[in-house]
């Protein structure tokens, strides 16, 4: 079952043509992404529960990952593996040719999990800013990083509300916080955990395309855990569907669609067969 | 049964680590238990703790009783909610001592002592009821209402059974307290009980006796917690929880400033009203002879508008000075040891998981009442008010600030951890801020708990402070005096134990954390 997820052959450069204002590219891979290898990953916990058994996955750098299952599948757990937040019981994850935790602690991280997790006495802007003062990055020059954290407000489209404090926002707005939140110290893995998973099925379609279009800019590589068929086609070169407990990799399906990816798009004969593939592994998954 | 075997382990260690240090130390002080067990006459143990654990009961019972009916009807009725709650706190602190040592001149022991027991329940029994029942499901109330049921039928199927796991977590508290309550009753006057048992044997110098009376009312006081806290383990096993609680915001919407002053304005006449009408009317009722009971009119003429009252306040307020600074002493350092032991039970989970059972259980343990055997050991000093004050402050401040830094959300440490910060910083980032509120809420606590201990052993040890002359005054019948005092340490309790909760609105209300009402 070793499966080895390749690049699709989607353009690497970025569709504007530049990198996003204020990302340093400096040092980083030539996506700007970390590659991701995770070697025959078994995850037991001490009640006896088999979360994950044997996964084995190889993630290039800059590609968009999501893993796609049924509830209680382990993919939490391997997005937690992968954050350094747990040691698997069996085999390892290595990111960037490192063990996982290393990573975590370079602050090359960025993460956002279905809760957003805002401090409740920070104001948006230093929530955002948490990941930096996180690694005591405090001496860092002030007015860069609070022009980063300007203009990522403007891409998750927050202007205006730096000053506001989480209990004022709406829960798409908090969301969009976490998102920004993640993105700020520059990620070379951005993990995300059904970041919109708690909203309506509107507001999250409308997030998604805009979390698109915001990947797009820099291209770390992502991995997305979602139970959403639509939104692993959506957001993802590669979708991983996972069995149930003990997740297994079923099935490893490239979505061939081209970005950005809109809602009609799912619905052409090419996005459909995607689409009908994913639920049917997800079926055979046993979900 | 694992956790009697565990109970039974520690009771094992714990006598025999005893025995050892014991031994080690040597010191006339500090007998093995050996020695107690061969010199103590178990008869003179047993009937004082018999004694004080009767009339602690009643009080307990008597207490619970209308501290339960208090947050019903408060609950029930959301415009008596505010004063409701105030009073309660007002129980709290008002420094019972105090108060008793009127008691004790216009009534006799036994209802002094039993009284002073309600007391002590009153303040966590109502909170805890009332936290109890608004944590009812808003969905399964709406459900209920929308299936016709009445006021009453809700409260019956969903907001009673709701309550009850908060009411037994105060009754936890509320059973020592009752015990605590009873033994400062006796300290206060009358015969019989452990407390008088214990102050006879330490001024004779009957070591043994005190140790042994103290580790005996210690060990009722911790049982009788662990017997409820066994109950709430049991209610909370059955019942695990479902819902979505419909907890309304502690913090009420902020109305304008305007507004909200003369809201508060009026709660506060209002407060006073009610005081005023159970000081008069008490004294009516009880028809109690205007030579001892005091009405406010004299305390306000004895402070206020008498050739003398400028005189009368000079000697009260250098006291009260006097009483403070003990109690601040005491204060700090509980508190300031407190914090830095939840922040420490934190990083090491390990020694979470050996001391906090131990401060939990340690808490029911009535450090004030334990004063006689405080004073054998550390003798007759600044360093005993610090102690007692101290040790009153510190409990409440670890366990209070060790749970919040415990309900910190996990996403929130993880997304800190997942950044690259250490425990430490994490600590710093996410646990602490929302760690604050609860180090406010037990300063609310502590506050007057400090009061009380400093008091006690002013009164028992010290002979300065206000402590020392409430007994004065009432010796030489200068009962207005008395009044008058008790009035004036009353009223500083309160107000710093209200900006103590003012700081934790505001805190609270600042950080966007919710006020925690316990």
């Amino acid at each position: 079952m070793h499966d080895v997820v390749r690049e699709t052959g989607e353009v690497v450069d970025d569709p504007g043509g530049e990198a996003a204002p204020g990302i340093d590219p400096a040092g980083a891979t030539p996506t700007g992404g970390a590659p991701v290898r995770l070697d025959y990953i078994g995850m037991e916990f001490p009640d006896g529960t088999v979360a994950l058994d044997g996964f084995d996955l190889t993630i290039e750098p800059g590609q968009f990952v999501a893993l796609l299952g049924p509830s209680g599948c382990g993919k939490s757990t391997l997005l937690r593996i992968l954050a350094g937040l747990e040691e698997p019981t069996k085999g390892q994850a290595r990111v960037d040719g490192g063990p996982a935790k290393d990573f975590a602690s370079q602050g090359r991280l960025g993460i956002a999990f279905q809760h957003p997790a805002l401090l409740p006495w920070r104001t948006v802007a230093a929530n955002v800013r948490l990941p930096l003062d996180a690694l005591g990055l405090r001496r860092r020059e002030r007015a860069e990083t609070d022009r980063r954290i300007q203009e990522l407000l403007e891409v998750v489209g927050l202007e205006g509300f730096e000053t506001a404090r989480p209990g004022q926002l709406s829960g798409g707005m908090q969301q969009r916080v976490a998102i920004a939140r993640a993105l700020v110290s520059d990620p070379g893995l951005l993990l995300l955990d059904e970041p919109f998973g708690a909203l309506d099925e509107i507001l999250r379609t409308r997030l998604n395309g805009e979390l698109e279009r915001i990947w797009s800019r820099t291209r770390p590589t992502t991995v997305l855990v979602t139970h959403s068929v639509a939104e692993a086609a959506t957001l993802a070169d590669v979708v991983v569907v996972l069995s149930a407990r003990p997740g297994r990799i079923v099935d490893r399906v490239e979505i061939d669609l081209p970005r950005p990816r809109t809602a009609a798009l799912l619905e052409t004969d090419a996005g459909a067969e995607q689409l009908q593939r994913l639920r049917t592994a997800l079926l055979a998954g046993g979900a | 049964m694992r956790a009697v075997a565990r109970v039974v382990a520690i009771v094992v260690v714990a006598v025999a680590g005893w025995q050892l240090l014991a031994t080690v130390v040597g010191s006339p002080v500090y007998p093995t238990p050996t020695d107690i067990v061969g010199t103590v006459e178990p008869a003179g143990i047993v009937e004082p703790v018999v004694q004080t654990v009767r009339l602690a009961v009643v009080g307990f019972v008597i207490g619970v009783s209308a501290s339960i009916a208090i947050g019903v009807l408060a609950v029930m009725f959301p415009r008596f909610e505010p004063l409701g709650l105030q009073l309660a706190l007002l129980t709290y602190t008002v420094p019972v001592l105090a108060l008793g040592s009127i008691l004790a001149t216009i009534w006799p022991a036994t209802g002094t002592r039993i009284t002073i027991a309600a007391l002590y329940t009153v303040y966590t029994t109502v909170i805890g009821t009332v936290v109890g029942l608004r944590s009812a499901d808003r969905h399964s109330l709406e459900l209920i209402e929308a299936l016709g049921a009445s006021r009453l039928g809700r409260a019956r199927l969903i907001e009673l059974p709701a309550a009850v796991p908060s009411v037994l977590a105060a009754l936890k508290i509320a059973a020592p307290a009752a015990i605590l309550g009873t033994i400062i009753g006796e300290y206060i006057g009358g015969e019989g009980g452990v407390g008088v048992a214990m102050l006879s044997s330490q001024r004779l110098g009957a070591v043994e006796r005190v140790w042994a009376l103290a580790v005996a009312i210690s060990l009722v006081a911790g049982g009788a917690y662990l017997v409820i806290a066994a109950v709430e383990r049991l209610v909370d096993r059955r019942r695990p929880s479902v819902g979505i609680p419909s907890r309304r915001a502690a913090v009420p919407v902020e109305a304008s400033t305007p507004k909200r002053l003369l809201q508060l304005g009026l709660q506060g006449l209002a407060i006073v009203g009610v005081v005023m009408a159970l000081w008069y009317g008490g004294l009516l009722l009880f028809d109690v002879n205007s030579f001892v009971g005091i009405t406010p009119d004299r305390v306000w003429g004895h402070l206020v508008s008498e050739p003398d009252a400028a005189a009368n306040r000079s000697e009260l307020f250098g006291e009260l000075g006097i009483t403070m600074g003990h109690a601040a002493l005491g204060f700090v350092f509980g508190t300031g040891a407190g914090v830095i032991g939840a922040v420490a039970m934190r990083l090491a989970p390990l020694a979470e998981r050996v001391l906090l059972p131990l401060a939990v259980t340690a808490q029911s343990v009535p450090v004030v009442a334990l004063l006689p055997l405080i004073l054998l050991l550390l003798g007759r000093g600044n360093l005993l008010v610090g102690v007692v004050a101290g040790l009153v402050s510190f409990f409440p401040t670890l366990v209070n600030v060790d749970a919040a830094l415990a309900r910190t959300p996990k996403a929130a440490i993880d997304l800190v951890a997942a950044n690259g910060a250490g425990a430490a910083r994490n600590l710093l980032l996410t646990r602490l801020p929302y760690a604050a509120p609860a180090l406010f809420a037990s300063a609310r606590i502590a506050i007057p708990a400090s009061v009380a201990g400093a008091l006690l052993v002013e009164w028992q040890v010290l002979g300065n402070g206000i402590g020392r002359l409430m007994v004065t005054a009432a010796l030489q019948s200068r009962y207005v005096h008395l009044w008058s005092a008790v009035v004036i340490i009353s009223l500083a309790t309160t107000i710093i134990a209200l900006l103590a909760l003012g700081a934790e609105r505001f805190i609270s209300a600042r950080f966007g954390l919710e006020s925690t009402l316990s």
